[in-house]
């Protein structure tokens, strides 16, 4: 089943092709860096449908294509094969990542069909494919980590694409730095299981089969250490900080990227280890809690930015929050059928916005003026010039906000469900109000983006047309894979997951996906009546959201009153709300500042005293040697001048002697000659 | 002892004598009067020999060498005067201190 | 002058080469001194002549050593003098080299005596060696002989000195390439042996052999040797004493990783040191005299330790005979000290807790410590590194950064086992400690260069703790970090001189936007500092997940905060590649763009076949991993088992 190898192959053999060229510096004409990513893109589609096909052509059990390579770690010790797997699981994000993936190529190629590195855009983009389905096709927790890095370093150099404003840079940096702190739990998560769950093997089947007879408390903390990776990646609280300002990125980026993959590679790993968390009932806790909390404060966030991108931004985290929570209630296929729902309609929002955004900047640019296109409040007008944009971005509000029928109705419902059965009221009611607050600011951005504004109206005709005539098969190309898109999430949600409280057998997707994700768990299905209960409540709260929005936004003038009776309730919660209730400036004090002077202190500790050691030694040797010097020069020396010295005083002395004088001569001849006579004859006695 | 002169008192003297010629020899300027001292040495050997010869039976040996010492003393005395001509023609005078090139 | 200089260095050449000490004349005459058999196996007939005026007794022959296959006529004769005798030795063929000693006992009393034997019993050795090849030798002083051709060059000769050392270091791949051919992974043991005696009276040997860390360790030398040569094209100055100072170095490198012999392995690593100050102190930055001087006395007072250790080794060491038969009270052998030194640990306690073999392995431990570098032990190396030439930087970072684990390994652990297995806990802590205390200094550098040494220090902290960790995992990414730290960091100080060559300046902050004018430049560097940051799917990760997963099971609370240089790699890299690379051309600085053109085709060709390593060393470490395991494996079994 090595074809499988082929879906990664294809995009990476793009990547270098693409990237080549780039570093090269050559310039062929647009199309050929077009041709080689689409083709990739194809190729791989290709590969995940037949992939699926044979799946499904397998018995329900039995749904596993393994695709070996070599040893990745060859051991003893650890030991790592490098091999993909396809079962339901990896097969159904296969297909959103490599369909979903090739739409956004596609659209990507006409949004940045004016930019002047489409060499190094198009091989990024297709790298980030092939390490994006490395993580989701690996087989075990290693292999996973390869694609969760690749992708970061592909997020890395897409959102700081445009890396000559310094502001990008440090976008790309933060979101690389901030998914690093929770690889850092995800690291230890698998230290962890290595050690005292599996004995040294990570693949996902050991893992899953030891942990299901596993210790209870070293499982759970693996599994929280494994939380915060996944939140890192699926920008969690408190590591969410670094999705919003992802968004410096273009476009396409933050829909393939930041909304309809990479982020949900956590929800992913949650899922794959679906039956562990079943058996760690805290660690479920802390997964619900987290997302529930994360899905409010980004819905809170939303609702007050001003900027088109960050509003889907912050609704990105919300909707992440809300498959954290699904996972954590117990329903990972809920969660999933989420992540899918979810990569259709924000990719679609997404690239909506980007034609959006387009069009802004195509008018700003006739008018001669040099505003923010993404500015929320500059925008307003757009409908009569761009219907079909309109019409998909209505499709995508309609499925984020739950409404009736379109995909985010059924997988939030699900998730709100199991919500209500497994933990309670309070998350649920919690979630319900985000649910509730997804609506409202889904449909004020789109009010705010398409109501009627009749001065912007004419200038958005006037680019429209310019836009067309500069280079009509670019737009057509992106309306054209909004308009799939939209058909697509339209479908979806029937398709995919009609809960089995309406028809009676459980929804497809989850039942396509439960011997991955529930494997060996006794699940309690949830009492059908809760199910509806939590169905009419997220009903009622969608559409109250939508109205409470139509009230305020839909019509410039008439809300009026209404913002501002809410300006004087909640006005000083807005801004606090639009920076993310100070998230950002609390790592910035908390984190960055401390340790940039922690780092200086270190060096200087190290300059300073380590290396003063260093340079104390040195002089307390330059002491010794001077001292010895000076013993040398005035002990030793000395000693041997003194000698001469004592010498010469001595013979001075003796010298007087010599008088010169006969008497003095006689007289000590006659002495001697007495001493000696004396001296014999003592000496003879 | 002092009832009867016996050798004692020869030795006396001849000591008196001894250390008088040695106190001249060692301290008179004047050569001639070094050369005396001299002379008072050699006269206090002869009279220490003398004297023993006398008191030590069959010793003629002391009166032998006192004798000798005559005659040395006598040789001696030619020879050292005619070095103090000597001198008194170079140096024009016989003071020991003008004497002194010998001196260190 | 010159030719003065020229006789004075051929006699000293001479000199040397007239090596070992001569045989004091006694009766017995031994032709040939040595017996040389093929490998296929053959026949030599030894002639024993008796050259004094006294009969001798030869009572016996003797072998010691590898007698598989070994056949020695026997011979009890009484030799009168000027008489001969003849013996046949005989060998089977074999497929490894054979090293044995013929023992001749007599009676001839200028000789040693037999141990263990009567009065009259005295040994002449005769070495037989089978099959042995040259090949490491060859490898070790062809860097040699071509200094020695580079100063024997008149006039200043600098296209021959250039040609010469690029032409030696080629050599030096060439026959690695060759060693690397021959090398058997699966085989116990040293291999490609050659061992003869060299100092007779100091009982020294020329023993060397590679395992599989060692020939990995020689690889990455000749690699990056070659490599740091083409960057050496680049010196003007004084260039023959520049090249002949580069080969000496290349010689004491290489011999250092062949070295099986303790006091051969010491002389080698001290042979290191003086080029090493020349080439920093004459050739590098502005504050090059300082650097080097501080270089050199500090690694000295660390081989000074180290030889304390070395001569403790020696006295304790077990008693035997050389290769050639000698009888030694004591030997230099790593290999033999390993195996029959039983670890050291049965002499008694000296300070307290701390016996002969904690005192030693402490002893030797501070001389590697040095060179690791371990915090607190490692100011020397930003200094050094920031003042050094780029080529000499890379061979610093490359090589001799990688000598500190391997003698770590080679000594420490295979020799001591008990007392490695004593001091793991120690040893992972400054591991730690480094991982950390580097990453935090890193991040406050505003030298480009001083940063990447800061990095060294940090990666080499991962080395450290895999080693404290005594887990076939941790030692398994320990040595595997070092090959792959060493390809990456001289990729690294390669592009900083890269940078430096055309700015002269190496501030970070005086940078931006380099990547708008030097592309593929900016994408090396990217890779570089990626695969420095520990990316999957570069080599550099490999080691470091290796280390972390594999010391975890020992050392919890240590792994979780080593893991947190994860993160702080990620920041003080990215940090300083945004601020280099990214953002706008700094044009205030910088206002002629022309005087930074892309990447050279010499500079290319250098970094090329570093990224290609990176890359594939990534995505498939099996080769390096499965090289070096077996002794790995072998070693770590005895320090685990605490003998």
């Amino acid at each position: 089943m090595s074809f499988v190898w082929l879906a990664i192959l294809f995009p990476l053999v793009g990547a270098a092709l693409n990237g080549a060229l780039a570093v090269a510096g050559a310039k062929p004409p647009r199309w050929v860096h077009h041709a080689i990513a689409l083709a990739a893109m194809a190729g791989a589609a290709t590969v995940a449908i037949a992939a699926a096909v044979v799946l499904v052509q397998a018995p329900h059990e039995a749904r596993r294509l393994v695709a070996p390579a070599w040893a990745l770690l060859p051991g003893p010790g650890l030991r790592e094969p490098l091999a993909l797997v396809v079962d339901p699981l990896s097969a159904t994000l296969f297909l959103v990542i490599t369909v979903v993936g090739a739409l956004i190529h596609v659209y990507a190629t006409g949004y940045m069909a004016a930019d002047r590195a489409p060499a190094r855009f198009f091989a990024a983009l297709n790298l980030f494919v092939a390490a994006m389905l490395l993580l989701v096709l690996g087989s075990s927790l290693v292999t996973l980590f390869f694609g969760w890095e690749g992708v970061g370093l592909c997020s890395w150099l897409l959102i700081g694409f445009w890396y000559e404003e310094p502001a990008n840079a440090r976008a790309a940096m933060k979101a690389f730095v901030v998914n690093r702190i929770g690889d850092l739990g995800l690291l230890l998560g698998m230290a962890l299981l290595a050690w005292r769950v599996t004995g040294g093997a990570l693949s996902f089947d050991a893992v899953v089969a030891t942990g299901l007879h596993a210790d209870g408390g070293a499982l759970t903390a693996a599994l929280v250490l494994l939380v915060v990776g996944a939140a890192g990646k699926s920008a969690q609280l408190p590591l969410s900080i670094w999705l919003p300002d992802a968004m410096a990125g273009p476009t396409p980026v933050s829909a393939l990227i930041h909304a309809a993959t990479m982020v949900t590679a956590g929800v992913y790993l949650l899922a794959r280890l679906g039956p562990l968390y079943a058996r760690a009932p805290q660690a479920m806790l802390v997964v619900a809690i987290l997302g529930a909390a994360t899905a409010l404060w980004a819905a809170l966030a939303a609702t007050a930015q001003s900027d088109l991108k960050r509003v889907l931004a912050y609704s990105t985290i919300s909707q992440l929050g809300f498959m954290f929570l699904g996972a954590g209630a117990g329903a990972s296929e809920a969660a999933l059928f989420h992540v899918v729902t979810h990569a259709l309609f924000k990719a679609l929002l997404f690239l909506a916005a980007g034609v959006v955004i387009h069009a802004v900047h195509e008018a700003d640019h006739h008018a001669g003026e040099h505003g923010d296109p993404q500015a929320l409040a500059r925008m307003g007008g757009l409908a009569a010039a761009l219907p079909w944009t309109r019409r998909a971005y209505l499709v995508g509000c309609w499925a984020i906000a739950g409404m009736p029928w379109a995909a985010g109705f059924f997988s939030k419902d699900a998730i709100l469900g199991a919500t209500l059965a497994r933990h309670g009221w309070p998350l649920f009611l919690v979630a319900t109000g985000a649910a509730g607050l997804t609506s409202l600011y889904m449909f004020r951005s789109y009010y705010l983006v398409f109501r009627a504004r009749a001065p912007r109206a004419a200038l958005a005709a006037h680019a429209v047309e310019a836009l067309d005539k500069k280079d009509g098969a670019a737009m057509r190309r992106m309306v054209g894979v909004l308009v799939v898109l939209a058909g697509a999430v339209l479908v979806a949600g029937p398709l995919l997951g009609l809960p089995e409280a309406l028809t009676g057998r459980a929804p497809v997707l989850e039942h396509w996906l439960a011997p991955v994700t529930s494997a060996g768990v006794e699940r309690a299905a949830a009492p059908h009546a809760l199910e509806l209960v939590a169905m009419g409540l997220s009903l009622a709260a969608a559409v109250a959201g939508w109205a409470l929005a139509r009230a305020l936004w839909a019509d410039e003038a008439r809300g009026a009153a209404l913002r501002e009776t809410l300006a004087s309730a909640f006005g000083r919660f807005e801004a606090p709300a639009r920076d993310g209730f100070g998230l950002d400036a609390l790592a910035a004090r908390a984190v960055v500042a401390p340790y940039r002077r922690l780092s200086s202190l270190v060096a200087g500790f190290d300059r300073g005293v380590v290396d003063g050691i260093v340079a104390l030694v040195a002089m307390l040797a330059r002491g010794a040697a001077w001292l010895s010097g000076a013993i040398d020069r005035y002990v030793v020396d000395g000693a041997v001048n003194g000698v001469a010295r004592l010498v010469v005083a001595g013979g001075r002395r003796l010298r007087r002697a010599q008088t010169g004088r006969v008497n003095t001569y006689v007289l000590v001849v006659v002495l001697g000659v007495l001493l000696l006579g004396v001296l014999t004859t003592l000496g003879a006695r | 002892m002092w009832h009867e002169i016996g050798l004692t008192h020869y030795l006396v003297v001849a000591a008196a004598l001894f250390v008088i010629g040695l106190y001249t020899v060692a301290t008179r300027r004047n050569l001639v009067a070094v050369l005396m001292g001299v002379e008072l040495i050699f006269n206090a050997a002869a009279l220490n020999f003398v004297a023993f010869s006398h008191w030590v039976e069959g010793a003629v040996g002391g009166q032998v060498f006192a004798l000798f010492v005559i005659v040395i003393a006598a040789t001696e005395a030619a020879v050292a005067l005619a070095i103090v001509l000597a001198i008194w023609r170079n140096f024009r005078s016989i003071d020991v201190a003008d004497t002194t090139e010998l001196r260190q | 002058m010159v030719s003065v200089k020229r006789i004075v260095l051929c006699a000293l050449i001479l000199c040397g080469a007239a090596g070992g000490v001569a045989e004091a004349a006694g009766r017995l005459r031994v032709e040939p001194s040595a017996i040389v058999l093929p490998p296929a196996g053959g026949e030599a007939r030894l002639t024993l002549r008796n050259g004094g005026d006294r009969p001798l007794r030869i009572a016996r022959i003797d072998v010691t050593g590898d007698q598989a296959g070994l056949r020695v006529a026997p011979l009890t004769r009484t030799l009168q003098p000027g008489e001969t005798a003849q013996l046949a030795v005989r060998r089977d063929g074999g497929t490894t080299p054979a090293f044995a000693g013929l023992r001749v006992v007599c009676d001839d009393e200028t000789l040693p005596a037999l141990p263990g034997g009567g009065p009259d019993e005295r040994v002449g050795a005769v070495a037989v060696r089978a099959g042995a090849t040259p090949l490491l030798g060859w490898l070790v002083f062809l860097p040699l002989l071509g200094a020695l051709i580079i100063l024997l060059a008149p006039g200043s000769a600098e296209r021959f000195a250039r040609a010469v050392g690029l032409a030696a270091t080629g050599g030096v791949v060439v026959l690695t390439g060759l060693a690397l051919s021959r090398f058997d992974a699966g085989a116990r043991g040293a291999q490609l042996v050659d061992h003869a005696v060299w100092i007779r009276s100091l009982r020294v040997e020329w023993f060397v052999g590679v395992d599989g860390l060692s020939i990995t360790m020689v690889a990455l030398t000749a690699l990056v040797g070659f490599i740091a040569a083409l960057s050496s094209l680049s010196i003007d100055k004084n260039v023959k004493a520049y090249w002949a100072l580069f080969l000496v170095l290349m010689t004491g490198m290489l011999g250092t990783f062949v070295a099986l012999d303790l006091f051969l392995f010491y002389v080698f690593w001290e042979v290191m040191l003086l080029p090493m100050y020349f080439l920093i102190g004459l050739w590098g930055g502005p504050r090059k005299e300082y650097a080097a001087i501080k270089f050199f006395l500090y690694t000295l007072v660390g081989s000074v330790v180290m030889l304390l250790g070395v001569i403790a080794l020696y006295y304790a060491s077990p008693a035997g005979s050389l290769v050639d038969g000698t009888p030694a009270a004591h030997t230099f052998d790593l290999v033999r000290l390993a195996s029959e030194g039983r670890g050291f640990a049965t002499t008694p306690r000296l300070f307290g807790a701390l016996g002969f073999a904690e005192v030693v392995w402490a002893l030797f431990f501070v001389g590697f410590a040095i060179k690791v570098p371990a915090v607190p032990l490692h100011t020397w190396l930003p200094d050094a590194h920031v003042e050094a030439p780029t080529a000499i930087s890379v061979i610093l970072a490359g090589v001799l950064l990688k000598m500190g684990p391997y003698g770590l390994y080679r000594v420490n652990a295979a020799v001591l086992p008990g007392a490695t297995k004593w001091a793991a806990p120690f040893v992972a802590v400054v591991g730690a400690i480094s991982i950390v205390y580097g990453a935090l200094c890193a991040f406050a550098q505003k030298d480009l260069k001083r940063l990447v040494a800061y990095s060294s220090v940090s990666h080499m902290g991962f080395c450290l703790l895999g080693l404290g960790a005594l887990t076939t995992s941790g030692w398994q990414g320990a040595y595997v970090q070092l090959f792959n730290h060493g390809v990456i960091t001289s990729m690294l100080f390669l592009l900083v001189g890269v940078l430096y060559d055309r700015a002269h300046t190496r501030e970070i902050d005086r940078f931006g936007g380099v990547a708008s004018q030097m592309p593929r430049y900016a994408f090396v560097f990217g890779l570089a500092f990626m695969a420095s940051l520990g990316l999957p799917g570069l080599s550099g990760f490999i080691g470091e997940v290796l280390v972390l997963l594999g010391s975890f099971p020992s050392y919890r609370a240590l792994t979780a905060v080593a893991a947190t240089g994860v993160v702080l790699a990620a920041a003080y890299h990215l940090s300083a590649l945004s601020r280099v690379q990214l953002g706008k051309w700094n044009a205030a600085q910088w206002k002629d763009r022309a005087q930074f053109p892309d990447l050279t085709a010499r500079e290319a060709l250098m970094l090329a076949p570093l990224a290609i390593l990176v890359l594939v060393l990534g995505c498939w470490p099996q080769p390096l991993i499965a090289l070096s395991q077996g002794s790995l494996g072998e070693v770590l079994a005895k320090v685990a088992g605490g003998r």
